[in-house]
């Protein structure tokens, strides 16, 4: 079994990723305009990168590195890529989390999850649209090769 | 192992990296590595607390936060002191205080303007254009006019100089004012260029009035507002005399800043005393800010908002918080 995608169902579940992309961003009161701004200007990339992690995303499967279910499409890029900005957000000057503030547990577990709510919001709304679009739409193909040996 | 496994097993590493980063940074980034408090610095208290030696006392004054104002540094006036206080921000009801305190450091009477002020305040006396009030040396709130001497201008040229020298000679204080303060553009004093001198005569202010008056203004230094006594910093237990950091405690870190904390500081308020009195120590805690410094190894600690004013012919001491709050420091024992 091959699974194959077609540019034209990649562009159109880029375009619909970016309309939701787009609602989200303008419905998220916590980002401020300045970063809200960057976020909207950067759609453009979005969109490609969207029709890249599709291709992305088609090759890891075709390679047996990825499952090929909706859970992972959408719960292993979604966390990768949570973690990968918690990481970055918290190293350099002005980390999300300052550090020696002497916070209690309970309140930096707070400021994580405040983080974690706004990375589901975005992140997360963004991979769930492209791993529900993509299982849709990708086609599966019964290669002649496999048939000839089953 | 087939790839659900694989992938089941990427989702549980993925979730314990963050549960790795969150246990990192609570571990080993929010906690401040430093000794526990040491015991003797535990009584120190807040200035708020009604701190209390055998022989002083600091009482809280006059808080500015209840009512939205900001206060200046104190003036002698008299026997005892004037405190100054303003709105915090320009709007309809604008408000300038004055507070009064008599010579045991008590508050005895407030004087409040609303979007109007005195021009100055000379020798205890609040200055307006027309009139003046003697308030601050006795209480009265009546309106006083400057006498006029020469207002029809009588005098001119050698001769008004020689009575504004013998009125200036006689007078305890002066205020010269300028001709395009007092009169409107249009008026003939102003094309003149006619000053006003104030002089104050045996409690009374007298207008005198002359060309090219102000030119003669000394500028005096006013020696009646209180003058800060503290340095604003001092590498711990090395700076203030009679305001001795004993101790710092961080409680956080600037954000902006990486070498300098927030957190609380152990003063020792020390009070020398003459004759057989032992020495007396207020030992309070207030928050500071500590400035490390890495390359020469020392640590600067700032209290810019703490200030403590006093001088000997008073018989007490003020001390103020970012002039939001005002303390009074009494001998207990001296009576006044």
């Amino acid at each position: 079994m091959k699974q194959t995608l077609p540019i034209g169902r990649a562009l159109l579940i880029a375009a619909i990723a970016i309309v939701i992309y787009i609602l989200v961003i303008f419905n998220t009161p916590q980002l401020d305009s300045y970063f809200g701004m960057a976020m909207f200007f950067s759609t453009p990339l979005v969109f490609a990168g969207v029709v890249v992690w599709c291709y992305i995303l088609l090759f890891l499967e075709r390679k047996q590195i990825m499952a090929p279910h909706l859970f992972f499409r959408f719960s292993i890029p979604f966390l990768f890529f949570s973690l990968l900005f918690w990481v970055c957000a918290n190293v350099g000057n002005d980390p999300l989390i300052s550090a020696f503030q002497q916070y209690t547990f309970a309140e930096y577990m707070e400021y994580f999850l405040d983080f974690m709510k706004n990375a589901l919001l975005i992140l997360g709304s963004l991979f769930f649209v492209m791993a529900t679009l993509f299982t849709l739409l990708v086609k599966q193909e019964q290669s002649i090769e496999e048939i000839r040996q089953a | 192992m087939n790839v659900y496994q694989k992938n089941t097993i990427l989702l549980l590493v993925l979730v314990a990296c963050f549960g790795l980063t969150i246990g990192y940074g609570y571990g080993f980034k929010n906690k401040i590595r430093q000794p526990e408090l040491p015991a003797k610095y535990l009584h120190y208290q807040p200035m708020d607390s009604g701190l209390n030696t055998p022989n002083f006392e600091l009482v809280p004054v006059l808080d500015g936060l209840a009512n939205e104002v900001v206060f200046e540094a104190p003036i002698h006036v008299g026997k005892g002191v004037l405190i100054h206080a303003k709105s915090l921000e320009y709007s309809k009801t604008y408000r300038s205080i004055y507070y009064r305190m008599d010579s045991t450091g008590n508050l005895t009477d407030s004087l409040v303007y609303h979007n109007e002020f005195p021009s100055a305040l000379v020798h205890g006396y609040l200055m307006h254009k027309d009139h003046y009030y003697s308030w601050p040396l006795n209480g009265d709130t009546t309106k006083q006019a400057y006498l006029p001497i020469n207002s029809n201008l009588k005098w001119s040229g050698r001769e008004m100089l020689d009575n504004f020298f013998v009125l200036n000679a006689k007078a305890e204080a002066s205020e010269f004012i300028k001709y395009d303060a007092i009169w409107k553009a249009d008026d003939p004093q102003y094309k003149l260029g006619i000053d006003q001198v104030r002089f104050l005569i045996k409690g009374k202010w007298y207008a005198f009035f002359g060309a090219g008056l102000y030119a003669y203004r000394l500028v005096e230094k006013d020696d009646a507002v209180l003058a800060d006594q503290l340095h604003a910093h001092q590498v711990l237990g090395k700076g203030d005399p009679n305001f001795e950091l004993a101790y710092f405690h961080k409680t956080s870190r600037y954000l902006s800043k990486p070498t300098d904390w927030h957190g609380i500081g152990f003063v020792d308020l020390i009070f020398k005393h003459t004759g057989n009195i032992p020495t007396d120590t207020l030992k309070i805690k207030a928050e500071m800010s500590l400035q490390e410094n890495v390359h020469q190894k020392t640590s600067t600690v700032n209290y810019t908002d703490i200030k403590l004013y006093g001088r000997p012919a008073l018989n007490y001491s003020l001390l103020t918080v970012g002039n939001r709050k005002y303390y009074v420091i009494r001998n207990k024992r001296k009576s006044p």
